[in-house]
């Protein structure tokens, strides 16, 4: 079990939480959410994240906690791991630069959803904290802004699901 | 030469050529059929007897005359002794692996053909293609075949199965006969065809033919097409291999299929079948081990068998996969179609099933265009010939044997005798009396050839089980090379799965040692789990981006060219690297149309990564993809590794991605 790491939040604009707008943007911009939303719908989300770094072998998220924050990463390599009792842990995907993470952050409306897995850095990382609420309540203001934030969440997801069932043939037979 | 025979004339005939020193083979009346077996001379022909046969019947009946050969067709014709059914190949001693201890089988006595019908010369002209077309040249076949004396004989009364007419193929016997007789009344029209045939003719008392005899020929020949062309049975060969490969989807397989019975009579009465398996056999009590081959079909369960699943499961598949091939893909294979007419299939089908039947079925109704890509059916090719005997395995020392995985290793193997290999390649070896199976080449150290093997089966398990100093029997290489000439000057991005990396370790190991011809190379590679990764210490002193300590890193890829990536489907404590399937790591990164792709692994794998390739815009022309089938023999005899138009063993196992269009993936190939 990898020791479990707090959440180091430092901010890009010393005299604020806040990170610089710009810094954001151009963190974003050259990674597919930002390829699939447009300057204006960047900058809303650029407003409402916080930038946080994570040393290797910290835990980002912890199974069975709320998943209140949407993550970006920005840099680094996270693991998702699934943690049942009596059973070696099973690391089922791991997350690269562009990737993100806590999607349940989005399914929030009607009750608040937890971590089914344990995300932990293997590589120090970087990751774009997005608050699940503020997202959620930008998309009920502007629509256009939530059909592009769903959309992109959408295309994540069905990758994601198209990976896992090719994990499921466990397609290069019994070895080890 | 052409004269006229009288009955005793061939009586002299078939003495003569046992005298000459001729196993004499022919038409002979046992277990109420027409055979083709050994006989003593001419009373043992079939004489005064003819054959029926319809659609699930075949019966013997007197005729009214006392005919030599007026009969049709049995259900055997010359394959039976060309290529007996059952054949041993070689001997191997058990305890010292000795091949043919005892030395090469004696040589068994020339065949003497007696009564081959026109569609068998053309059957056996097919079969010759088969053994003797190359890249490999049979040499029992090619012996027994060069030196079998023919004597032809017209066919002047054809049966209510026969089609050669519209195959082209009869009744008149034109070539590829030593000498050839038509049965008019009570005598019988002698035409010489080759030297040795003359010799023999000179050696008969004959009389001269006249033109009334040579008239009676034409017109008896002429009345014997007539009839086959005045009934409706017939085989339109103009464009069938396209019609058929258009319609692999067409409802009438599956009509005929809930007819068929599955049980491929139609494969072993047919004249230009050649389907076999190869087996070793080791009796207990015996010192030698034999490797046998013995006739297959393609109806078996066996025969579309790979890793323990079948590929062709439904009697639907067979037979389509039966039917495309005799009339479609033997085109492409051999540059002629496998049918010749003869009915054979259609008599001793238990239910009756008549092809010529099936084929009108789709030919007058085909199917709509399908949305499928179409298969693109290559001409016939020719192959430099390769010298020796392709079935006989030389032995090879097992110098050393590296574990790599739980039930993983490498075999480091010194071959006996001389051995050039390309990357790409593949050898059959085999622990003898346990079995043979095909291990792609993964490398080369020295004059260790390296062979990664997976214990799956009987014959890899004892192959794992092999400790150094122990011998092992090899046969190849065999198969085409990955295209390392057409990649210099190229970005390579290999991606392997599983262990589909061993058959691509010695292409890399080209790429990572010749920065100067491969500017930059990548590999994606993915495992199951951490356990699983092949070769990783070796992956990562290719990368030099990959530091776990500066003695890694391997002199050649000091120059950098080489990124190495993997990722396993399920991570593991420690494993800080990509988990997820291969396909997401080809998503993190930029896949080039203009690089050149080398795939290999699970076919699954592939197909996903092709899907991604396509997604990338990547022309197939710059894909490059290793298959795998059922392979027996390897050298493009038993039929078991055909893949549409190809025979992985002798046209693969590495494809370019077009040369597959249509085929990949597709269900039952």
């Amino acid at each position: 079990m990898l020791p479990r790491g707090q959440c180091y939040v430092r901010s890009m604009n010393s005299s604020s939480m806040e990170p610089d707008t710009n810094v954001v943007l151009e963190a974003l911009l050259p990674l597919p959410l930002g390829a699939a939303l447009g300057q204006r719908h960047l900058e809303q989300i650029a407003r409402i994240g916080t930038l946080v770094d994570h040393p290797a072998e910290t835990t980002l998220c912890e199974r069975g906690t709320p998943a209140e924050t949407l993550q970006v990463l920005l840099s680094g390599r996270v693991s998702l791991t699934l943690e049942v009792p009596g059973r070696e842990p099973a690391t089922m995907v791991a997350l690269s630069r562009g990737d993100v993470l806590g999607w349940s952050a989005l399914c929030g409306w009607a009750a608040t959803s937890t971590w089914t897995m344990t995300a932990r850095a293997t590589k120090a990382c970087r990751c774009l904290l997005i608050p699940g609420a503020a997202l959620r309540a930008l998309c009920d203001r502007d629509h256009e802004f939530g059909f592009q934030v769903m959309r992109f969440a959408f295309e994540v997801l069905a990758l994601r699901l198209e990976d896992c069932r090719l994990q499921q043939l466990d397609m290069y037979g019994e070895s080890a | 030469m052409t004269a006229r025979l009288s009955r005793d004339g061939l009586d002299r005939l078939l003495s003569l050529l046992k005298e000459r020193g001729h196993r004499l083979i022919g038409p002979t009346i046992r277990d109420g059929a027409i055979v083709y077996d050994e006989i003593d001379g001419a009373k043992a022909l079939p004489i005064g007897w003819t054959d029926e046969q319809a659609p699930g019947r075949y019966r013997l009946r007197r005729r009214d005359d006392d005919a030599y050969f007026g009969y049709v067709l049995g259900p055997q014709g010359p394959r039976n002794h060309l290529t007996p059914p059952i054949e041993t190949l070689v001997q191997i001693r058990r305890s010292s692996l000795e091949i043919d201890p005892a030395g090469p089988p004696p040589r068994a006595r020339p065949l003497a053909l007696i009564g081959v019908r026109a569609c068998e010369l053309a059957a056996m002209g097919i079969q010759d293609r088969v053994w003797t077309g190359g890249p490999f040249v049979d040499p029992r076949y090619a012996d027994r075949r060069q030196r079998a004396f023919i004597v032809a004989v017209d066919c002047l009364d054809p049966g209510a199965l026969c089609f050669c007419a519209s195959t082209g193929t009869g009744p008149e016997v034109r070539e590829g006969f030593d000498l050839r007789l038509t049965e008019l009344g009570d005598e019988f029209l002698l035409e010489v065809g080759s030297p040795r045939g003359l010799e023999v003719a000179q050696a008969l008392e004959t009389a001269t033919a006249t033109d009334a005899l040579d008239k009676a020929r034409r017109r008896a020949l002429l009345a014997a097409e007539e009839t086959m062309q005045g009934r409706s049975r017939g085989l339109d060969l103009d464009g069938l291999p396209e019609l058929l490969f258009a319609n692999l989807e067409h409802p009438r397989w599956q009509e005929v299929a809930e007819r068929c019975l599955g049980c491929g009579n139609c494969t072993q009465v047919c004249p230009t079948c050649f389907c076999h398996r190869v087996e070793d056999q080791a009796p207990l009590h015996e010192e030698h081990a034999e490797r046998v081959r013995s006739w297959d079909s393609c109806f078996t369960a066996e025969h579309s068998r790979i890793h323990g699943a079948q590929f062709r499961p439904q009697t639907r598949e067979r037979y389509r996969q039966w039917a495309t091939h005799k009339l479609g893909s033997w085109v492409s294979q051999f540059g002629t179609s496998g049918c010749v007419g003869c009915g054979r299939c259609i008599a001793w089908c238990p239910v009756g099933i008549d092809l010529t039947e099936e084929i009108a079925a789709i030919r007058s109704a085909p199917a709509e265009a399908a949305a499928t890509e179409r298969i693109v059916l290559p001409p016939a090719r020719t192959y430099p010939k390769v010298a020796g005997d392709p079935m006989r395995p030389q032995l090879a020392e097992v110098v050393a044997v590296r574990p790599e995985l739980a039930d993983t290793v490498t075999l480091h193997v010194e071959p006996a005798g001389p051995f050039r290999h390309q990357p790409g390649q593949f050898c059959m070896l085999s622990v003898p009396e346990v079995g043979e199976v095909p291990i792609s080449i993964s490398g080369q150290e020295g004059s260790a050839i390296l062979h990664t093997v997976r214990a799956v089966g009987a014959a890899s398990r004892a192959l794992c089980e092999l400790h150094a100093g122990d011998r092992v029997a090899l046969r190849g290489p065999f198969g085409s090379a990955w295209p390392l000439e057409q990649a210099k000057g190229r970005n390579v991005v290999v991606i392997a799965g599983g262990l589909g990396l061993a058959p691509l370790r010695g292409a890399l190991r080209e790429l990572v040692a010749h920065p100067e011809n491969y500017p930059s190379v990548r590999l994606l590679y993915g495992a199951r789990s951490p356990a699983d990764v092949l070769y990783g210490p070796e992956l990562l002193s290719w990368d030099r981006s990959i530091r776990f300590g500066p003695e890694t890193v391997s002199t050649a890829a000091l120059a950098g060219h080489v990124k190495v990536h993997v990722t396993v489907d399920r991570g593991a404590p420690g494993w800080t690297g990509h988990v997820g399937v291969v396909t997401a790591l080809m998503r993190r990164k930029t896949m080039s149309p203009h690089a050149l792709y080398l795939l290999c692994g699970p076919e699954v794998m592939m197909r996903f990564v092709l899907a991604e390739l396509d997604k990338a815009g990547v022309p197939p022309e710059n894909v490059w993809l290793s298959m795998e089938r059922n392979m027996k023999c390897a050298a493009g005899f038993c039929g078991r590794c055909q893949y549409g138009p190809y025979f992985i063993c002798k046209d693969g196992p590495v494809f370019r991605r077009d040369q597959l269009a249509g085929i990949f993936g597709r269900e039952g190939f």
